[in-house]
Order: C-alpha cells, then sequence, then structure tokens
C-alpha cells in the first residue's frame, strides 16, 4: 500500500492519542475540517506513527490517563524529537496540572469539555510561536527603574521571550560576560548615563549582541554619547508594547540574519 | 447522506492512511485499533455503519469473529476485508463468507475505487455535515 500520502500534508496537522476510541472519532471528526488528523490508541502507537511520519505534527492532542504510556511521558518523548510540536492535554483525572521537561506547565483541558474549547485552545496554541527553551530568544533587561524593567519583563515573556534582568551596569555585565546566551540587550540610558557605557562594552566585545537602548535623548544625541559610527538603536521612552516588541522581533531577525 | 465505514486495523500507520483516503473520499470514519475497541465504538455509534473495513489479521480476535460479533447488531453491514498474503484468514487469497477482499498492496485509488462499487458512488463534500453534540 501507498503510504507516501502520509508525508503530504497541507492543513496543521494533529496527532490524537486517547485509548477512549469514541472520542477520537469525535475528536476526529470535529476537528478534520480544518486539521490534518492523524490517530492513535496508546503512547506507543503515537511514538511509532511520529517516527514515521515524516511530515510536521504542529500538535500533540493526547490523553493524559493512558494505560501504559502515560501523555506526560508520552509528550516528552515527542517533543524531545520533534521541538516544533506543541501540545495540549486531557485529563480524565483531578491531575496536578502537567509539567513539560523544563518544568513549565503544559496546557491542559479537563475532561468533560465542550468540543468548542477544544478547537479553540488549538487555535491558539497553533497562533502562538513554535518557541522551545532552547531556541526561544533570550534577552537582557537592564534598567534601574524598577516599575519600567518590570514593564518590559511583562511584555516580553507574555511574547514567548526568556528575559533576564539587571539593575545595574555591574549586574548587566556580569550577565553578558557569563557564558550564557544573549540574544539582545534592551538597556535604559539610566540616570547615571550607564546604559551608554553597557552598550559600548556590549558593542567592543566579540559577541554578536546588538543594545536597544531607551531614552528621552534624540538617537543624534545618542549617537554623540555613544560615539558609535552608526546610529544606536534606540526606543524613545515611553513606548507602547507593539513598539517595544515591533522594534525586538526587528532587531532579533537581524541578527538571525546576519548569524546565517 | 454521508456513508460511515468503520476500519479496524491494529497497525497504527496503516489505519491512519486507511483513514485519510476515506476522510478525503467524504466518507465518515469511525476508527478502532483492535476488534473490542471496535465492539465499544460500534456499541456507542447510534446511526448505521454501512461498512466495516478489516485487516485479516487482528491479534486480540480473528477477523471472521469480529465480523460476526458486529453483523448481530448490524446485519445490514457490508465488509471489506483486506487480505494480507503474509497472513492469510484460511486458505491464501479467500474472502470470508459475505465479505469482499481486497489484496494487499493496492493503491489509495483502489481502495477509493473498491468503495465505490460496494457503497455507490461517495457523496459531495457539500453534504458533509457535523452531526456529533459537542461536549
Amino acid at each position: 500500500m501507498d503510504t507516501s500520502g502520509l508525508a503530504n500534508l497541507r492543513h496543521p496537522v494533529i496527532l490524537i492519542v486517547d485509548d477512549d476510541a469514541p472520542l477520537r472519532n469525535l475528536l476526529r471528526k470535529f476537528l478534520q475540517k480544518d486539521y490534518e488528523i492523524l490517530s492513535a490508541a496508546s503512547g506507543s502507537e503515537a511514538l511509532e506513527l511520529a517516527r514515521l511520519e515524516t511530515g510536521n505534527i504542529d500538535i500533540l492532542l493526547s490523553d493524559i490517563e493512558m494505560p501504559g504510556m502515560d501523555g506526560v511521558s508520552l509528550c516528552h518523548r515527542i517533543c524531545g524529537e520533534r521541538p516544533k510540536t506543541r501540545v495540549l492535554l486531557m485529563s480524565g483525572g483531578s491531575v496536578v496540572a502537567p509539567l513539560d521537561r523544563a518544568g513549565l506547565p503544559l496546557p491542559f483541558v479537563a475532561k468533560p469539555f465542550e468540543l468548542r474549547k477544544v478547537q479553540r485552545l488549538l487555535r491558539e496554541l497553533l497562533a502562538e510561536p513554535a518557541l522551545t527553551p532552547e531556541d526561544r530568544s533570550v534577552i537582557l533587561v537592564v534598567d534601574d527603574e524598577v516599575t519600567r524593567r518590570e514593564h518590559i519583563h511583562r511584555i516580553l515573556t507574555e511574547n514567548g521571550y526568556s528575559v533576564r534582568m539587571a539593575s545595574n551596569l555591574g549586574q548587566a555585565q556580569m550577565l553578558s560576560d557569563e557564558n550564557t546566551k544573549i540574544d539582545l540587550v534592551i538597556a535604559a540610558v539610566m540616570s547615571d548615563g550607564s546604559g551608554v557605557r553597557l552598550a559600548e562594552h556590549i558593542d567592543a566585545s566579540t559577541r554578536p549582541v546588538s543594545t536597544l537602548l531607551i531614552s528621552h535623548c534624540e538617537p543624534e544625541a545618542l549617537q554623540e554619547m555613544t560615539g558609535f559610527s552608526a546610529q544606536p538603536e534606540y526606543l524613545p521612552n515611553p513606548f507602547t508594547p507593539e513598539e517595544l516588541l515591533k522594534r525586538v522581533g526587528h532587531l532579533l531577525r537581524k541578527k538571525d540574519k546576519a548569524a546565517r | 447522506m454521508t456513508k460511515t465505514i468503520l476500519v479496524i486495523e491494529d497497525d497504527v500507520l496503516l489505519r491512519n492512511v486507511f483513514v485519510k483516503v476515506l476522510v478525503r473520499e467524504n466518507y465518515d470514519v469511525l476508527e478502532a485499533d483492535s476488534a473490542i475497541e471496535a465492539l465499544q465504538v460500534s456499541r456507542g455509534h447510534d446511526g448505521t455503519i454501512n461498512l466495516l473495513i478489516v485487516g485479516s489479521f487482528l491479534q486480540t480476535m480473528p477477523a471472521p469473529e469480529i465480523m460476526e460479533r458486529l453483523r448481530e447488531s448490524r446485519p445490514e453491514m457490508k465488509v471489506l476485508q483486506i487480505g494480507d498474503p503474509w497472513n492469510p484468514p484460511g486458505r491464501k487469497g479467500d474472502p470470508m463468507r459475505g465479505a469482499t477482499l481486497l489484496q494487499k498492496p493496492f493503491l489509495p485509488e483502489s481502495l477509493a475505487e473498491e468503495l465505490k462499487t460496494i457503497l455507490g458512488p461517495s457523496p459531495d463534500a457539500s453534504s458533509l455535515t457535523f452531526t456529533g453534540s459537542p461536549g
């Protein structure tokens, strides 16, 4: 039998795993208009299918309590092999919120559920960028103004970025000198102007890291202060979350391009 | 009226290929990975099951037995038996009583053709409706 059709998938692909066959059938029937559906009756079947499936599996929709391998272990296995796969777990019991391997909570829906609720959760999952701890961009935020620092932290973490924070130049230098991944630095100029010195420090190092300066000053004035040949990347204060995210996205894309 | 097909196949890869072809051909599909699951699915399904697709070799119950068990409550249900040249049910190539045999290996198109022969033309996509109640 020709099985090449399995690799030729166009819609987002959902792998449904549940030992309850009527529920599996119901979910497939409800979702098959919008998604390509693969289904498995157990964790081991799901692993076999995932191993043989050459295309993407966008979402693993799995029951937690199953004979043999449980849904959380299955999720760890599949996501280990397919880091882009997102997960929605289903649970009939009152389980403790399931966690991924990094200890972050996994989305789950309690049974019995409205099919429309699952549909909505799946749409939300697909709308989110597929991020894993490994490929999540790390942003170092340096700001001595605690309210603004927390504000930036919230905007960035809610949008899937991993954030490290420092309140002064010394802390920031320590963090940026550590052998840890930093993709972007967001620094306020700060009351003593030390943000600019940090920008210089990072600019001078070999790290291919951009610094986005947040300041009331005009970009020309900043260029003079920093002595950079080009105008520094700059976000005028105050800013909206959209403005911040737009600049961050732009700088990270630029960095990715340079890395290629 | 959309026709409903129950697929029993314990090979997960093959089962998913069957389902994919059947969905593409606009059939309503019920699937089960074992005879036990199939009985459970059949009991839980209020509507007609027009066709059973069953492999000749199931680990939990021989194909003829599951066919008979399902036919007790669904005497009108037609059966397409997937013949496996390596695991014949009786003599090589013999279909079960009252079943049509489709011998492996085959192309998805051949399966679709066989279904049209057994069930008549497949319905238009426009006539597809979701009849299950949410929740």
